[in-house]
C-alpha cells in the first residue's frame, strides 16, 4: 500500500462525499421540517440529471453551468408534490410515507417512458481530463462538481443563517406550534422546505450528470446513501448531514478499495448499524442549526 | 391461565370464538372447494400470489401494525427461506417441506439477529436500520454468485419436491399457512398480549412505567414475524422456480408488505389481507394490461398508491367503519361494556380505596433509601450527592426552584435514567441502574408531567394496562380491581371513553388509577398539579390524601412549594442539584436556605 494509493482513495471518498452531503443536506430539510421521510428524492435527483441530460442533448449546454436553472425547474417540480403532502393530516407519517412512495413511482415510470432504460452520460470536455497533484488523478468533472455542490451548500447555510424565511424554517423545525404562534406559516414554510429541498436536488443531478450516467432507477442506489449519510450526522441538522455525507463517501471509497467493489456498500451498511447503537441520535444531534 | 380469561371476560369487544375460530375454518374449506372446480390456470396463480402477499402482509402487521414498529427489513426473512429451500435441495436433494420446518428456526436466528440491536431504536431509526439488513443481505447472495438460482427440476415427485405445473396447489399451500397464521393472530388479538402491543405501539415509554418490557416483548413478535416471512419465502422460491437476490431481497418486498398493510388499515387483522385483495390483483392487471409499454403500469400503480392515500390516509378498513352498518355494531359493543359493568359489585358495596396500597408494613420501615446520589452531563452537575429516605406510609414533598434538579433525581428514582455514582435501595433490593419496568414490576410506580395515557385505549383499560404485567402483585381478581381503581378517581361512568378524548384533569386522575391498582410500594407523582383548576387541584389532593391515609408512600415532585406544603408531611428542598432542607413543611418553609433559593438573596433582609 503506497501514499499515493491512499491519497487516491482518500480523495475519491471526499469527491464524492461532497455530492452526497448536498443530497444529504436536502434530506434533512425537508425531514428537519415536514418530518416526512421522502422516498421520493433521490428520483428528484434523478430528474435533475435526466433534465441536465436533456439541456446538453438539445441544446449543448453545460450541465455544471445550468445547475441553478435546473435546480429551479426542479424545485417547481417539488410544487405539486408538496402541495398533496400538506393535504395529508400532519402527523400521519404513514400516510406521507406510502404517497412519497407513490410519486417515486410516477417519476421513475415517467423517466422510463421519456428516456428509455439505458444509462445516459453526457460528455463534456473535461468529463475524462485529470489533474495530476502528487501522484493523485483527480477528475476534472468530479472536481467541478464537488466545488459546485460545496457552494450550493454555502448558499443554503447562508439562507438559513441570514434570511427571515430560513430563520422561521428552523424555528418550524424545533417547533411548528411555537412557530405558529409568532406568526410563522407553518403550511407555506413546509412547501418552501420542501421545493428547497427537490431544488437542492436537481442541481446535485446536474452536476452530477457529468460523470455519471442517467437511468430511470438510478434514484433507488442513492436512497439509501442519501438516509444513511442523513442518520449518520444526526436527522434536522445541516452541518451534520453534510458531515454524514461526506462520510459516507470515504467508507464507501475505502470499502471499495480494501475490500471488493461490489461490497463497498456492505462496509457503509456495517458502520451504520454500529453508529447508531452507540449514537442513535447521530454524530450532532436532532436539531435544525445552520 | 386466569388472567387471559378475565381479560376475555372483561371485553366483550373481543370477538367470539366461534367467528375467531369457525368461520376462517369454513372459509379455508369453502376455498379448496373453490380450487376444486376453478379451471384457469392464470386466475390460479393470482390467487397464489394474493395469498402470498396476504400472509406475508399479515406477519409483517404482527411487527409494522400490531407493535407500531415500521419494520422495512422483512424482506430479509423472506429470501433467508427462500435460499435455505433452495439450498437444501440443490446440495443435499432434501424437499422443500423440510426447509419448511427448519425454516423457522433460521428466521428466528434472524430475527434475533436484526432484531436485538435495532429494536432499541424509536420511529424512522428503527426503519432506516432495518432496511439495510435484506440489502446486504442481496449484495451479498449476488456477490456470492446467486443472481439466477434454478431450482433443481424433479419432474417425476412434484409432491415430494413442490414442483407442480398447477399453480392451485400453490394456492393450497400458501392457503393453509394463511390458516395458521390467521389462527395466531386471532389468539394474539384475544389474549392480552394485545394489551402490551398496543401499549407499546401508542407510547414505549408509558408501556414501560407500567411494567412492560417493550424491548422483550417488540423482539418476541420479531421473531414470530420473521419465522412467518421465513417459512413463506421456502414456498415462493419453489413457486418462482427462478430465485434472484433483488426478487426476494429488494426493498421492494419490504415496501409491498408495508404498501399492503396500510392501504387496507395497519394495525387491525382484516388490514394486510383486505390491502392485498385490493393491491394485488391490481398491479397483476395493470402489467397483465400495459405489458407493451413499459413504465405505464407502473405510472398507474403510482397514481393509484397517490390517490388512494389522499381519499383514505387511515386505510380501506378506517373508512369501512364509518359506514352506517359498522357503526351500529360499535354502538353494541359498548352497550356490552356497560352491561359488564353491571356484574360487578357497585362502588357504594364496599370501601373505594379498601382494595388500593401496600400491605401492611411497620411505620419505621423504610420504603426508598437514596444514598450519595450524583449525576453529571459532562461538566454539569444536576444532582450533587443527594442523601434522604423514605419512610413507609409518608407522604414526601420534593421541591425546588426551576432548574434545582428535581425532574434529573425524579428520572433516577424511577429507573429512566441512572445515576453517575450512589445507591438507589428499594425496600432491601438494590435497584440502582435498573431499568424502569423493572421498578414497575417492584412496586415503584410514578404519573408524568405531561401526562402520558394510551390514547387509544379505554379508560378502563389504560387501568388495566397497571395492573396487566404486575399481575402478581394485585389481590383477587384483576377486573374488581380495576373498577375500585377507577371509583377511586370517580371516573367509572367514563369507563369506556377513549383516553385520548379526556380532559387534562381526567388524564391525570387516570395516571394515577393506572399507577395504584397494582398495589405499588410507593407511588411519585411528576408535577401532578400543574395545569389545573383549583377544583381540579382540590379533587386530586384529596384522593392522594385518601391514597395516603390508606396506606400508599406517596412522593410528590412540584415546583409549587406553597401548594405542596399544605400538602405532605416532609418536604425535601432541592437547589442547584444539591439537597437544602429536608424536614416538616412549616419549618422547611421558613428556612432562610429555602427562602434565599426560591425568592433569591435580597428579600432575606425583608
Amino acid at each position: 500500500m503506497t501514499w499515493s494509493f491512499l491519497g487516491q482513495t482518500l480523495a475519491g471518498g471526499i469527491l464524492l462525499g461532497g455530492i452526497y452531503a448536498l443530497l444529504a443536506s436536502s434530506v434533512t430539510l425537508i425531514f428537519g421540517v415536514m418530518r416526512v421521510i421522502n422516498f421520493a428524492q433521490a428520483d428528484f435527483m434523478m430528474l435533475g440529471m435526466a433534465l441536465a441530460f436533456a439541456l446538453n442533448y438539445f441544446f449543448g449546454l453545460d450541465p455544471i453551468v445550468m445547475a441553478i436553472p435546473v435546480g429551479l425547474a426542479l424545485a417547481l417540480a417539488g410544487l405539486p408534490v408538496a402541495g398533496v403532502l400538506e393535504r395529508v393530516p400532519r402527523g400521519n407519517q404513514d400516510a406521507q410515507l406510502i404517497l412519497t412512495l407513490g410519486v417515486s413511482s410516477v417519476i421513475q415510470s415517467l423517466a422510463l417512458i421519456f428516456i428509455g432504460p439505458t444509462p445516459k452520460v453526457v460528455l463534456r470536455p473535461y468529463t475524462n481530463e485529470y489533474f495530476i497533484i502528487g501522484g493523485i488523478l483527480i477528475n476534472h468533472a468530479r472536481l467541478f462538481a464537488f466545488i459546485a455542490a460545496l457552494i450550493m451548500m454555502f448558499g443554503l447555510y447562508l439562507f438559513l443563517t441570514r434570511t427571515w424565511t430560513g430563520r422561521a424554517m428552523r424555528a418550524t423545525a424545533d417547533d411548528p406550534t411555537a412557530a405558529g404562534s409568532v406568526g410563522v406559516n407553518v403550511a407555506r414554510i413546509h412547501m418552501t422546505a420542501f421545493i428547497i429541498g427537490t431544488g437542492l436536488d436537481g442541481c446535485a443531478g446536474s452536476v452530477m450528470v457529468t460523470f455519471l450516467g442517467v437511468n430511470p432507477v438510478i434514484g433507488s442506489d442513492f436512497i439509501m446513501i442519501m438516509f444513511l449519510a442523513v442518520v449518520m450526522g444526526g436527522l434536522g441538522s445541516v452541518p451534520g448531514a453534510a458531515l454524514g455525507g461526506l462520510l459516507v463517501g470515504l467508507i464507501q471509497s475505502f470499502g471499495a478499495q480494501f475490500w471488493t467493489l461490489q461490497l463497498q456498500n456492505v462496509s457503509l451498511f456495517v458502520m451504520f448499524v454500529a453508529l447508531l447503537l452507540f449514537r442513535p441520535q447521530g454524530i450532532f444531534g436532532f436539531r435544525l442549526r445552520a | 391461565m386466569s388472567t387471559s380469561t378475565d381479560v376475555r371476560a372483561t371485553f366483550s369487544r373481543a370477538r367470539s370464538w366461534k367467528s375467531s375460530y369457525i368461520v376462517p375454518l369454513l372459509v379455508f374449506v369453502a376455498f379448496l372447494a373453490l380450487m376444486g372446480v376453478l379451471q384457469s390456470n392464470y386466475l390460479a396463480r393470482l390467487i397464489a400470489l394474493v395469498i402470498f402477499w396476504g400472509a406475508l402482509a399479515t406477519t409483517w402487521n404482527w411487527v409494522g401494525g400490531y407493535t407500531g414498529q415500521l419494520s422495512l427489513g422483512h424482506a430479509a426473512f423472506v429470501g433467508l427461506g427462500a435460499y435455505l429451500g433452495y439450498a437444501l435441495e440443490k446440495e443435499f436433494g432434501i424437499p422443500p417441506w423440510y426447509a419448511m420446518v427448519l425454516a423457522i428456526p433460521l428466521g428466528a436466528v434472524a430475527a434475533v439477529l436484526i432484531g436485538a440491536p435495532t429494536l432499541r431504536l424509536t420511529g424512522v431509526f428503527f426503519s432506516l436500520a432495518t432496511v439495510v439488513f435484506p440489502i446486504t443481505l442481496q449484495i451479498f447472495f449476488t456477490y456470492w454468485g446467486y443472481q439466477e438460482a434454478l431450482i433443481p427440476p424433479k419432474p417425476n415427485n412434484p409432491y415430494l419436491y413442490m414442483q407442480w405445473d398447477d399453480p392451485r396447489m400453490y394456492a393450497i399451500v400458501f392457503a393453509t399457512l394463511l390458516l395458521i397464521y390467521w389462527f395466531f393472530d386471532v389468539a394474539l388479538t384475544r389474549s392480552k398480549w394485545r394489551f402490551y402491543v398496543g401499549a407499546i405501539r401508542q407510547d414505549q415509554i408509558a408501556a414501560a412505567s407500567v411494567g412492560i418490557n417493550t424491548w422483550i416483548v417488540k423482539l418476541i413478535v420479531f421473531i414470530i414475524s420473521g419465522s412467518g416471512a421465513c417459512v413463506l419465502g421456502v414456498v415462493y422460491a419453489q413457486m418462482l422456480f427462478v430465485v434472484t437476490p433483488e426478487t426476494v431481497f429488494g426493498i421492494n418486498v419490504s415496501l409491498q408488505a408495508m404498501v399492503l398493510c396500510l392501504v387496507g388499515g395497519i394495525g387491525r387483522s382484516y388490514g394486510p389481507l383486505l390491502g392485498t385483495l385490493i393491491v394485488i390483483p391490481m398491479t397483476q392487471a395493470l402489467e397483465a394490461y400495459f405489458e407493451s409499454s413499459p413504465g405505464v403500469a407502473q405510472l398507474v400503480y403510482g397514481i393509484m398508491l397517490i390517490l388512494v392515500i389522499l381519499l383514505i390516509p387511515n386505510g380501506v378498513i378506517a373508512r369501512l367503519q364509518e359506514l352506517p352498518w359498522f357503526a351500529k355494531r360499535k354502538a353494541a359493543t359498548s352497550d356490552g361494556q356497560r352491561a359488564a359493568r353491571k356484574s360487578i359489585p357497585s362502588a357504594s358495596s364496599f370501601d373505594a380505596t379498601s382494595q388500593v396500597g401496600i400491605s401492611a408494613r411497620d411505620a419505621d420501615e423504610i420504603v426508598l433509601q437514596v444514598e450519595d446520589v450524583r449525576k453529571t452531563y459532562g461538566g454539569v452537575i444536576a444532582v450533587n450527592n443527594v442523601s434522604f429516605a423514605v419512610k413507609a406510609g409518608q407522604f414526601v414533598g420534593i421541591v425546588g426552584p426551576n432548574g434545582a434538579g428535581k425532574t434529573t433525581m425524579f428520572d433516577l428514582l424511577t429507573g429512566f435514567q441512572h445515576p453517575t455514582s450512589g445507591k438507589i435501595h428499594l425496600g432491601a433490593t438494590d435497584i440502582t441502574g435498573l431499568p424502569s419496568h423493572k421498578l414497575a414490576r417492584m412496586g415503584l410506580r410514578r404519573t408524568f408531567q405531561v401526562p402520558r395515557p394510551f390514547p387509544m385505549f379505554s379508560i378502563y383499560q389504560n387501568i388495566l394496562l397497571g395492573a396487566l404485567a404486575v399481575r402478581n402483585r394485585v389481590e383477587g381478581d384483576l377486573e374488581g380491581a380495576c373498577w375500585r381503581a377507577l371509583d377511586s378517581i370517580g371516573l367509572s361512568n367514563r369507563a369506556a371513553a377513549l383516553a385520548g378524548l379526556s380532559t387534562p384533569s381526567q388524564i391525570r386522575l387516570l395516571e394515577v388509577a393506572r399507577a395504584v391498582v397494582s398495589r405499588p410500594q410507593m407511588l411519585l407523582l411528576d408535577e401532578p398539579l400543574a395545569g389545573l383548576d383549583p377544583a381540579e387541584t382540590n379533587e386530586l389532593i384529596d384522593i392522594l390524601q385518601e391514597l395516603h391515609r390508606r396506606g400508599l408512600t406517596i412522593v410528590i415532585v412540584d415546583h409549587a412549594i406553597g401548594m405542596v406544603a399544605k400538602v405532605v408531611e416532609r418536604m425535601i428542598v432541592l437547589d442547584n442539584g444539591s439537597l437544602i432542607a429536608d424536614g416538616p413543611p412549616d419549618e422547611v418553609t421558613h428556612l432562610p436556605r429555602v427562602v434565599e433559593a426560591y425568592l433569591g438573596t435580597r428579600w432575606q433582609d425583608a
